[in-house]
């Protein structure tokens, strides 16, 4: 039996992770990838399993990686890891075990700087609906290759909603969206005691980006109702939404 | 994991030392199933989940011994048939149990037990033996059932049909994400953990994405009604693949092989399916044939793992030659052989081929005459080897699925040819939301492809009967999906002459 267990440890697959620390801050869209490495080293294929352990603190999507691994091939699974706005500072430990091995990331957790932007003051960033691959926190992480991407085609309004934990004195919202099939009609809304306000709303746009000022507001929240879509009117496409 | 860690846990269980599994709460939360039925047996599935949104459905890895039962009547007094199946975390506490020693043509009851726990019952039935003459088969073709596009209505009013068997025709499950109140069944109880956001890539993945469908009512009620037999399209991997191509050019093949490994295991563990069916690696065998006495044979094909990529590049083309090209297949070499082969010998009086795609040629864009390269009209060779065989063989009925559309099709191997069988395409049960129905396009389409006997745009499934000389079936629509509650009617009826196939408005 003892000969058994041995033979069957050497030949589990170990477990990686990258990078070997993480160092991000509070609010749902600023924090970081692990990536779980689960390599088979043996010549026969397995199924190998990957356990995921934070404190409460931290969130994260999944707690357990299972695949199919043939021989000698390598799977890099992606994990997000973020703290809620209000996290105390500290560091935090994600424990990833693999059958044989464990490996612990230390996560370092700060909050936004003073002085950060109303972006990254966010707390939560939400959506009617979103892609895999195209989540609400798309549409304010500066890049132009990513957006935010509803589910539902040829259905209308959608919803992307941006909230902060106290309220921030706003008078502009610039929306960029896609040159093919971008955005056309859309209602900026911002929250108020009495339920959603329209401050802007945008008709029969064709442009990438288009800036929509308004007599400022302070809010704890903002939202992008959108009505329709040029092209084939199928979708809500937000590449980026930056508030002022 | 009641205090024990999984590595302690893992540990024991390798030196042959595991303690008796803890007691859990309900574990049948995923329903019952049966399926594949033959003429002494059918195979009976569940699966044990008592935190069936939690990966590895609550369970820790130990072995949980589960008892079953078939009895004759629905109080099981009169058990004919039981036994102790081992469910194991290394297939997701998975059930599937191959009862033999069952009488043909016979309605049996049968339920679980774990852990003081006991099954919601189901019902099964048996295929006729292969020497009898039934006077009918009865049985309904549905496939396409994206949670977050609606609610599964349609399944219960499928529940309450008088069926045999059903036909489940592909897109099982979605693999894209699903929020948290299920998309557009808003249903603020739901709270699904973002976990449900998340592609499905790896097993455990897309084990959680077959657990959240299995927990809906409605499908629970469907699977409990009736032996299924099912056959998978592309969402239960990933949209649109073919073979080892992923519907992204930037994934290597090797890459893509992995995911389809960890979506054909998942596929097995959670439907009723046999044993051999059990894929290897990113293999799985799945076409197969089902006798149901001398009225029919089913033949239930694989199109998605063994075709060639899609032609010019996929999605709609006009004036496509690679589509005409010979070595390009659908089916794959193999799988084709053996169609036309088991076709060629059946001495059924129905050959009814149970697949995803639509085989009817179908022209989009009016005059532009566009054609779908990822459907049978993007492997023209195929089809007109079994168009023309079916020319030959009095009595063949193409089901498909995919498309989200009704359509009624008679089927000729060329424009000017005599109609040699019919196709019924049915709707989805959800995925599009309520639909309508028609649309421009298919107003269109019905106009510039005189074939089409019908296009329809709303959800529901289509219930076909076999008789001896004549088949009917009945488009049954829904009216709304994304409410619960929608009703079901009759939308068309077409019955169709075996001998003399052209379907013909009842």
């Amino acid at each position: 039996m003892i000969r058994l267990l041995t033979a069957a440890l050497l030949t589990v697959p170990p477990v990686a992770v990258d990078p070997g620390t993480l160092a991000i801050t509070t609010g749902q869209c600023n924090g970081g990838d692990l990536t779980v490495r689960l390599t088979n080293t043996s010549d026969e294929p397995v199924y190998a399993d990957a356990t995921l352990d934070a404190p409460a603190a931290l969130h994260l999507p999944r707690s357990l990686i299972s695949t199919w691994l043939p021989p000698g091939y390598t799977s890099d699974v992606p994990v997000a890891v973020t703290a809620a706005t209000g996290t105390p500072p500290g560091t935090y430990h994600v424990r990833v075990r693999g059958r044989g091995r464990a490996v612990d990331v230390p996560v370092e957790v700060t909050a936004p700087p003073p002085g950060a932007g109303l972006l990254a003051l966010a707390s939560r960033v939400t959506a009617s609906s979103a892609r895999a691959g195209s989540p609400a926190c798309a549409a304010i992480d500066g890049r132009l290759d990513t957006m935010w991407n509803d589910t539902t085609g040829r259905r209308w309004p959608d919803r992307w909603q941006l909230d902060w934990q106290s309220p921030h004195r706003i008078g502009e919202v610039e929306v960029t969206t896609t040159a093919d099939r971008g955005l056309r009609d859309w209602d900026v809304q911002v929250a108020a005691a009495a339920g959603w306000v329209t401050v802007a709303s945008v008709r029969g746009n064709s442009a990438t980006r288009t800036v929509s000022a308004f007599t400022p507001r302070t809010t704890d929240a903002v939202r992008v109702v959108t009505l329709a879509a040029n092209g084939v009117n199928d979708q809500s496409r937000l590449v980026e939404v930056v508030i002022r | 994991m009641v205090g024990i860690p999984r590595r302690r846990l893992l540990a024991l269980a390798m030196a042959g030392a595991l303690p008796a599994a803890p007691r859990i709460d309900d574990p049948f939360t995923l329903g019952v199933a049966s399926g594949d039925p033959l003429p002494d047996g059918v195979l009976l599935w569940t699966r044990l989940a008592p935190r069936p949104l939690e990966p590895s459905g609550g369970l820790p890895p130990v072995r949980y011994p589960v008892q079953w039962q078939v009895a004759e009547d629905s109080r099981f007094t009169r058990v004919v048939r039981d036994g102790t199946y081992t469910a194991t975390p290394e297939y997701g506490h998975s059930v599937h149990v191959d009862v033999r020693g069952l009488r043909p043509d016979r309605e049996y009851h049968y339920r679980f037990r774990c852990r003081g726990h006991v099954s919601p019952p189901g019902r099964t039935r048996t295929a006729p033996a292969r020497t009898a003459s039934p006077a009918a088969l009865r049985f309904a073709i549905a496939s396409c059932q994206a949670y977050g596009d609606g609610y599964y209505d349609a399944w219960r009013h499928l529940a309450t049909e008088d069926l045999d068997v059903v036909l489940f025709l592909g897109d099982y499950i979605y693999e894209g994400a699903i929020t948290s109140v299920g998309g557009d069944r808003m249903d603020s109880s739901l709270r699904l953990p973002d976990t449900f956001e998340l592609e499905t890539d790896t097993l455990d993945l897309y084990r959680m994405r077959y657990a959240l469908y299995r927990t809906d009512p409605d499908l629970q009620a469907a699977h409990a009604a009736f032996p299924w037999v099912l056959t998978w399209d592309d969402h239960e991997v990933q949209d649109n693949y073919a073979d080892g191509a992923s519907r992204s050019t930037a994934v290597a093949a090797r890459d893509f092989l992995v995911r389809r490994a960890n979506a054909y295991r998942a596929y097995w563990e959670n439907q009723p399916l046999r044993r051999p069916r059990q894929p290897a690696g990113p293999d799985m065998s799945l076409y197969r044939r089902f006798r149901f006495g001398d009225l029919a044979h089913a033949f239930v094909l694989d199109t998605r793992q063994h075709r060639s990529d899609q032609a010019c590049g996929d999605n709609l083309r006009a004036g496509c030659d690679a589509r005409d090209d010979p070595r390009r297949t659908l089916l794959g070499a193999e799988q084709r052989d053996w169609l036309l082969g088991r076709m060629q010998r059946s001495p059924a009086r129905w050959n009814v081929l149970a697949q995803q795609v639509m085989m009817a040629e179908c022209r989009y864009g009016g005059a532009a005459g566009r054609l779908d390269m990822d459907k049978w009209d993007g492997y023209a060779a195929d089809r007109a080897r079994i168009l023309e065989l079916a020319a030959r063989m009095p009595g063949t009925v193409v089901v498909s699925g995919d498309i989200h559309y009704n359509y009624a099709a008679d089927l000729r191997p060329r424009a000017d040819a005599p109609v040699v069988a019919v196709e019924l395409v049915g709707t989805s049960i959800s995925s599009g939301g309520d639909g309508s129905d028609s649309t421009p396009q298919l107003d269109l389409q019905l106009r510039y492809n005189p074939h089409l006997r019908l296009a329809n745009a709303q959800r529901g499934y289509v219930r076909c009967e076999l008789g001896r000389d004549s088949m009917r079936a009945d488009f049954r629509v829904m009216s709304h999906v994304t409410r619960r509650g929608g009703t079901i009617a009759t939308r068309a009826s077409f019955v169709s002459d075996r001998v003399r196939p052209g379907l013909v408005t009842a």
